[in-house]
């Protein structure tokens, strides 16, 4: 099933923060990191991962450094900050409240049997 | 399987680069990009695509470039230091205006001046103005190679001054024209990028090269003394010091230096009376009434006399030497009250709090270098002026920055904020370790 692409543009911060957070990760990876723990759900245009990084980058939430492998090939990781670190729990704790919120909404419907159609 | 060059992908990075418009950014962005379009492309050809179709898959997985390119351009649209750039307005602006007012009040009527102070102000400040603009479109880096070459053409430069300087009170000043300027006072700011391109990359393990050090922090400080500029030549040891800190000096490398700098400076209070007199005078001017006291006085009846909200135009000519320069703090707090006073000391603490604020932030070991020098420069001079003016640190010759009319001073000053800025501009460009 394919998500609202609104749904998933205010998610993206989230996302990247919370990824960067258990390792530092160069772009291509993060992206095969999203589309494997989503199972899929999240895809999206690949290179608009970079505006969202670099941003994250400009506000001081994430930090880059290059490293080179494999003979000449080199990589830009990010990697989270301190900051970024503080942004992520609020965050996390605003998506809770939010989620807990449509959860109890949701479930209220069933319990009750209230049907809108 | 690396693929090398492909028309299609640098097409595609062209187009995106096409839409940022800080160029600057350009090389590493096609390098990231890049990279990750090899990425996608080798995990088609690991799955039996062609080379044709796996790049075709790669740059539609990319989404527009069009799109892309615009929300980077977005990104990286220049977003000045606000703060910073206002303030240092702000200071400006109270200096011309302290400068209008005192010529109103014929203040500067002995100093028989073809031009007004008024109109030579604002041509400074419009050059100061010139010089940020120009500056902060620079790309500081290009600085860094010719770190060696500021170091000795300033060495040079001062050399030169001890033989051909024209006097200015007790100074030598470089005469051109009819504009002279002080190169003692501003070789702080040139030593300041030469030795932060210097440090950079020190090997500080070689302690061998710690006495080529100490030579190359000691020379500079002897020419300024040499001629005659106590002032700067604190300001110099405070820098050089800050410079040898946050380059990463161990602590006894550190105490090394910093003991042979400020030896240096004690040594010419020590031996010439005339510089002992100014301490003395410091701790007690009514010992002296007629010289050093007599100014510390004056200065101290101003500044009593200010009340909060200021005697506006009152004060009569002559009152004070210097008024425009390095007294103007005094003349503000006079004229416009200790509030005014007041909030001025408040606002030079949040320039330089926000200016230290960046050297912490940049990534680049050298733009951190860079920012620390002109930090401590700035701290020394706006701290010790209005101590001074204050009366709690003796008088030297030594300008409130941007606010006193300084000439050349502050055209440096104005150089080392293009820099700041310039620093800030680029402060999230990361160099890729080969060129790509």
């Amino acid at each position: 099933m394919k998500v609202n692409k609104e749904l998933l543009k205010g998610s993206t911060v989230i996302l990247v923060l919370s990824l960067l957070d258990r390792a530092p990760m160069y772009g291509y990876q993060m992206i095969k990191e999203i589309e494997k723990k989503s199972g899929g759900v999240f895809k999206f245009k690949e290179g608009t991962l970079y505006p969202i990084l670099h941003s994250l980058e400009a506000n001081g939430m994430i930090e880059s450094y290059w490293l080179g492998n494999e003979g000449s090939r080199q990589r830009k990781y990010y990697r989270i900050t301190d900051k970024g670190n503080h942004c992520l729990k609020e965050k996390q704790q605003e998506w809770e409240t939010f989620r807990s919120a449509v959860d109890k909404i949701l479930t209220g419907r069933l319990i009750y049997g209230y049907k809108t159609e | 399987m690396v693929i090398k060059q492909n028309d299609r992908i640098l097409a595609y990075i062209n187009d995106v680069c096409s839409q940022i418009k800080f160029r600057e950014v350009h090389k590493e962005i096609q390098l990231e990009l890049k990279s990750h379009l090899q990425e996608i492309v080798e995990e088609y050809l690991s799955e039996g695509f062609s080379e044709d179709e796996a790049v075709g898959k790669a740059i539609a997985q990319m989404g527009s470039a069009e799109i892309v390119g615009r929300q980077l351009d977005k990104v990286h649209k220049p977003k000045p230091e606000w703060t910073v750039l206002t303030l240092s307005l702000l200071f400006a602006g109270l200096g011309l205006l302290s400068i209008y007012f005192m010529e109103k009040q014929g203040l500067f009527a002995s100093a028989s001046a073809s031009i007004p102070m008024f109109t030579r102000s604002i041509a400074v400040i419009i050059i100061g103005a010139v010089v940020v603009t120009g500056l902060y479109l620079f790309d500081y880096r290009k600085l860094e190679p010719f770190s060696k070459h500021i170091y000795l053409g300033t060495v040079f430069a001062l050399t030169v001054l001890l033989f051909v300087g024209q006097p200015v009170i007790g100074k030598p000043y470089f005469s051109v024209g009819f504009f002279s300027f002080d190169m003692a006072g501003i070789s702080t700011i040139l030593f300041s990028i030469a030795l932060a391109g210097i440090l950079n990359k020190w090997d500080w393990n070689n302690s061998e090269k710690l006495a080529q050090l100490a030579l190359l922090c000691l020379v500079p400080l002897i020419l300024i003394l040499a001629s005659h500029s106590l002032a700067t030549g604190v300001i110099y040891c405070i820098t050089c010091i800050a410079l040898v800190i946050v380059s990463g000096a161990g602590p006894r490398d550190f105490l090394i230096l910093t003991g042979l700098v400020s030896g240096m400076i004690l040594l010419p209070i020590i031996n010439d009376p005339y510089r002992l007199n100014r301490l003395t005078a410091f701790i007690h001017p009514e010992k002296d009434l007629s010289g050093m006291g007599w100014l510390g006085a004056q200065l101290s009846k101003l500044i009593d006399n200010s009340g909060l909200y200021g005697q506006g135009l009152a004060l009569k000519p002559e009152y004070v030497p210097g008024l425009h320069t390095d007294f103007i703090f005094s003349y503000i707090t006079f004229a416009f009250g200790w509030i005014a006073g007041g909030v001025l000391a408040v606002l030079v603490a949040v320039f330089i709090i926000r200016i230290m604020l960046i050297a912490t932030a940049v990534k680049s070991s050298y733009a951190r270098l860079l920012v620390t020098g002109f930090v401590a420069i700035f701290a020394v001079q706006f701290l010790w002026n209005i101590l001074m003016n204050l009366g709690f640190a003796p008088l030297i010759g030594v300008g409130l920055p941007f606010v006193s009319y300084g000439g050349s001073q502050l055209i440096f000053n104005a150089a080392a904020l293009g820099i700041i800025f310039s620093v800030y501009r680029r402060r999230n460009l990361s160099g890729p370790l080969i060129d790509g």
